[in-house]
């Protein structure tokens, strides 16, 4: 099929020109583009517009997508057109005119004045916004995406579904996407991603009984009552314990956690009755205070009563009162006490042995650390006869039974060898030609008399006399005491400070503790903060080891009493 | 013009501006760590926070004020510096506040977002001032329009002008005008790649790749051409398609040009938006679970 297309160029000397294009077959396309059949320019003209058919002297027309024509100056997207009939695309009329001889049918063309052949940028895909890309659609799409995975999905399900604790933790529940850092191990072992178990409320921070759930056992700060007037009350578990940190950060280990409340003389300090402190040095830490054992004697029958009390007090001029008599200087004398065993000197971890809490130490006891060389002889024809210990009125008894065996039975614990005498003594200083019972009860007394006044339990002892003629009940020793704790608030590691600068073993015990030089078990042997901060201070105090609170003193006391013993005198208790 | 003005607007009072609250910024970030270790719940991680999301929500507002041609808070220019700078700061603000702490939740999809549309904001302001100089250059004057309507009258005529010569000729000849290739998909536009194509010798669609292939095969024409008047007619068949290959060599290289003045908005713009939904999630959720 043959098609006449004249388009109509505009008047030149009075006449109108025209140019005729043949076109030829069925189908032809109409558009802006270069390779379109009849190509009309125009921004509302698209790269290829419609696709034309023709049938015998009729042309239908039918528009691509998006595209529009008048057809007789009716909008439309698709017609069949007749004889005489206008098609206008964007301004351009084309007409079905009288074909020519030779052609089958006939189109005249009259282009819109108004367009321009600049107007052929419209037939090429010239911006980008003309492509595929998009800034609006991804835009929605991604608000709509993100919203809804991070946000209703996740809110969903704990309005909605929230499920049981197991299933959470083993599962991976949506609100895992507002987590903002990961859990200390423990936690995540125990709760995995059960938000819920801590945040149990919606906009509400983590409550102390959502810890409490887990931490029930764990002893707070200071008792409740105190607690109230405090701003203590106003600390949340999670004041301290941030959890979510990078890395894993479960305590907030600052001083300023304590001295917020600690540092407040006015507020805190002097209703509280305890000293300010704002770090750790000599002027910002009070000095130690040692809690020591003091008795409270009175008397009772023939003797005395000691009823034990702790006695908080300054290290500067205090004094233990222990009962016991014992000489550190002499004892670490290598010239005049030697190890029993292999005669080396003593030191200080040979009757100080460290305990499993690298702190503290195990009890001194006569048996185990004074009786090798301190034994309980009184005879010295029986070396093998020792008195027993701990029990004066027995002692008495032992000294009796055994001069009333030695005169009563002369026969019996004869010596085992004949003692060499000195020269200058005419003979045995017990020898006694009395009647045996007079002998052994002279003797008694004198060994009885001797071991509480001369030599014997009053070596170590405080022995009180109360002049009576029975001597089973003349002496009183008194009871001994030893602290084992004297810094019951604080802590210490021993053996990480048994390494120091150019010192080790005894001689870094006794750079802290100055055993050498003490002649009286009255001294307290404890040192005070000048010795510490030698090596140590707060953050704030450069080029020496940083110690921060929480490193000597627990926040959490492991029982009620010990976080406050300097607080609290302990009313009336025994030595622990 | 824009590209000069774009950094040095107001004698760089933005750079200064956006130094400020740079400075301002990392002395909040190093007063962090005296109780816990940087992040973004320490009070400076709270501030910073602030000082982000408004950042971020005051540069999403250039959109707005962008279309706003009636408003006269500051001039576009002014805006356009001041969103430069302060984009640039969110980069280290961002950075600050979340204190490097990643992992897969929101706060962090926040985070990669606004990485990412900074990061592309980045390639717009450098095309912004590298490519407008380029724009002119080849553009030598004219306006794409006139260059579009000179094409136009080159096809005209060329065609026009290939109905006189040999079918071979006129087949290549039309058929190269009118499977001619001007921008295209976004590849074409940004690699300003010419895929057109042309009917060759025994009617093969072959490739026209800047039109040099129907320039050579008019051009081996003309010595063979039988009359004077043919190679005339030859001859200035070739110079057309030789001005048009100028044409449409700088109409795809001001379209390429113009692409990757524009190209990164299609990043820029969608991931902003889904930023401020990713912020006020990570706002909300913050507080969802305290």
């Amino acid at each position: 099929m043959d098609i006449l297309l004249r388009e109509t160029l505009g008047e030149s000397r009075g006449l109108e020109t025209h140019r005729d294009t043949e076109l030829s077959g069925d189908t032809f396309t109409l558009g802006s583009a270069p390779d379109q059949q009849i190509q009309l320019l125009g921004a509302d003209v698209l790269p290829e517009h419609a696709l034309l058919r023709s049938s015998g002297s009729r042309l239908a027309v039918r528009c691509r997508r998006g595209a529009r024509v008048n057809v007789n100056g009716k909008s439309t997207r698709s017609a069949v057109l007749d004889r005489g009939d206008v098609l206008e695309v964007a301004g351009h009329e084309l007409t079905i005119i009288d074909p020519p001889a030779g052609f089958d049918l006939a189109l005249a063309l009259v282009p819109n004045p108004e367009v321009s052949s600049s107007a052929y940028e419209a037939s090429f895909r010239t911006d980008l916004d003309q492509t595929w890309l998009s800034r609006r659609g991804p835009a929605w799409t991604l608000l709509v995406v993100v919203l809804a995975v991070t946000l209703g999905l996740p809110l969903g399900y704990v309005l909605l579904v929230d499920g049981e604790p197991e299933t959470r933790r083993s599962g991976l529940p949506p609100d895992v996407l507002w987590t903002s850092g990961p859990l200390h191990p423990v936690h995540d072992l125990a709760l995995g991603n059960d938000c819920g178990a801590c945040h149990s409320q919606l906009f509400q921070r983590v409550q102390d009984e959502d810890c409490r759930a887990c931490h029930d056992a764990l002893a707070d700060h200071v008792p409740d009552p105190r607690a109230s007037e405090l701003e203590l009350a106003h600390q949340r578990c999670a004041s301290c314990h941030r959890e979510h940190n990078e890395p894993e950060h479960l305590v907030i280990l600052a001083d300023g956690q304590c001295t917020d409340c600690h540092a407040d003389h006015d507020a805190f300090a002097r209703p509280l009755a305890v000293a300010a402190v704002s770090g750790f040095s000599e002027t910002a830490h009070p000095p130690f205070q040692a809690r020591l054992l003091k008795p409270e004697v009175s008397e009772a029958g023939t003797g005395f009563s000691f009823s034990w009390r702790y006695h908080v007090e300054s290290i500067a001029g205090a004094r233990e009162e222990s009962n016991l008599v014992f000489p550190h200087d002499i004892h670490l004398d290598e010239v005049k006490v030697r190890n029993p065993n292999d005669s080396s000197p003593l030191g200080c971890a040979d009757c100080h042995a460290l305990s499993e809490d690298r702190e503290h130490f195990r009890p001194i006891g006569m048996e185990a650390h004074c009786s090798a060389c301190h034994e309980l002889t009184f005879d010295v024809t029986a070396p093998d006869r020792q008195l027993p210990h701990g029990q004066p009125r027995e002692v008495a008894f032992a000294i009796e039974g055994y001069f009333s065996r030695k005169f009563l039975n002369p026969t019996a614990d004869q010596p085992e060898a004949p003692r060499r005498r000195r020269p200058d003594r005419a003979s045995d200083s017990r020898r006694c030609t009395d009647a045996p019972p007079v002998c052994a009860e002279r003797l008694t007394t004198q060994e009885v008399m001797n071991q509480f006044q001369v030599r014997g339990c009053v070596t170590c002892h405080t022995v009180s006399d109360n002049g009576a003629s029975d001597i089973y009940s003349r002496f009183q020793v008194h009871p001994v005491r030893l602290v084992r704790d004297y810094f019951e608030s604080a802590r210490f590691d021993h053996s990480s400070h048994l390494t120091q600068e150019n010192r080790t073993g005894d001689e870094a015990c006794l750079s802290c503790h100055a055993a050498k030089t003490s002649g009286t078990s009255q001294d307290l042997l404890m040192p005070d903060i000048d010795n510490c901060t030698q090596c140590h201070g707060d953050p704030s105090v450069p080029d020496l080891v940083t110690l921060q609170c929480v490193q000597c003193h627990e926040f959490h006391p492991s029982a009620f009493g010990s976080m406050n013993a300097v607080l609290d005198a302990v009313p009336g208790g025994s030595a622990r | 013009m824009i590209h000069q003005s774009l950094l040095k607007h107001a004698g760089g009072r933005y750079l200064w501006w956006s130094l400020a609250l740079l400075a301002l910024c990392l002395a909040l970030f190093v007063t962090q760590g005296d109780r816990q270790p940087p992040n973004g719940g320490t009070w400076q991680g709270y501030v910073l926070g602030t000082i982000g999301a408004l950042l971020i929500v005051w540069l999403s507002l250039l959109g707005v004020r962008k279309r706003s041609y009636r408003s006269t808070m500051g001039s576009v220019q002014g805006w356009v510096s001041a969103h430069v700078y302060l984009g640039t700061v969110l980069l280290v603000v961002g950075t600050l506040h979340s204190a490097a702490q990643m992992n897969w939740n929101v706060h962090t999809l926040a985070y990669v977002l606004m990485c990412v549309v900074i990061l592309s904001g980045l390639f717009g302001a450098y095309f912004y001032l590298a490519y407008p100089r380029l724009l002119s250059r080849n553009r030598a004057g004219a306006t794409r329009e006139e260059l579009f309507a000179e094409l136009f009258e080159l096809d005209r005529q060329g065609q026009e002008m290939a109905g006189y010569c040999d079918p071979e000729v006129q087949s290549a000849v039309k058929s190269a005008i009118q499977r001619t290739m001007v921008g295209g998909g976004p590849l074409q536009q940004l690699l300003g790649r010419d895929a057109s194509k042309m009917t060759g010798a025994g009617g093969a669609t072959e490739h026209n790749q800047d039109q040099q292939p129907v320039i050579d095969l008019v051009g081996r024409r003309v010595p063979r051409a039988d009359k004077a008047s043919e190679a005339a007619n030859l001859q200035a068949l070739v110079t057309l398609l030789c001005r048009r290959q100028t044409i449409l060599r700088r109409l795809r290289e001001d379209i390429r040009l113009q692409g990757w003045l524009k190209v990164w908005l299609y990043v820029h713009v969608p991931l902003t938006v889904a930023l401020l939904g990713a912020l006020a999630v990570h706002i909300l959720t913050t507080f969802f679970y305290w």
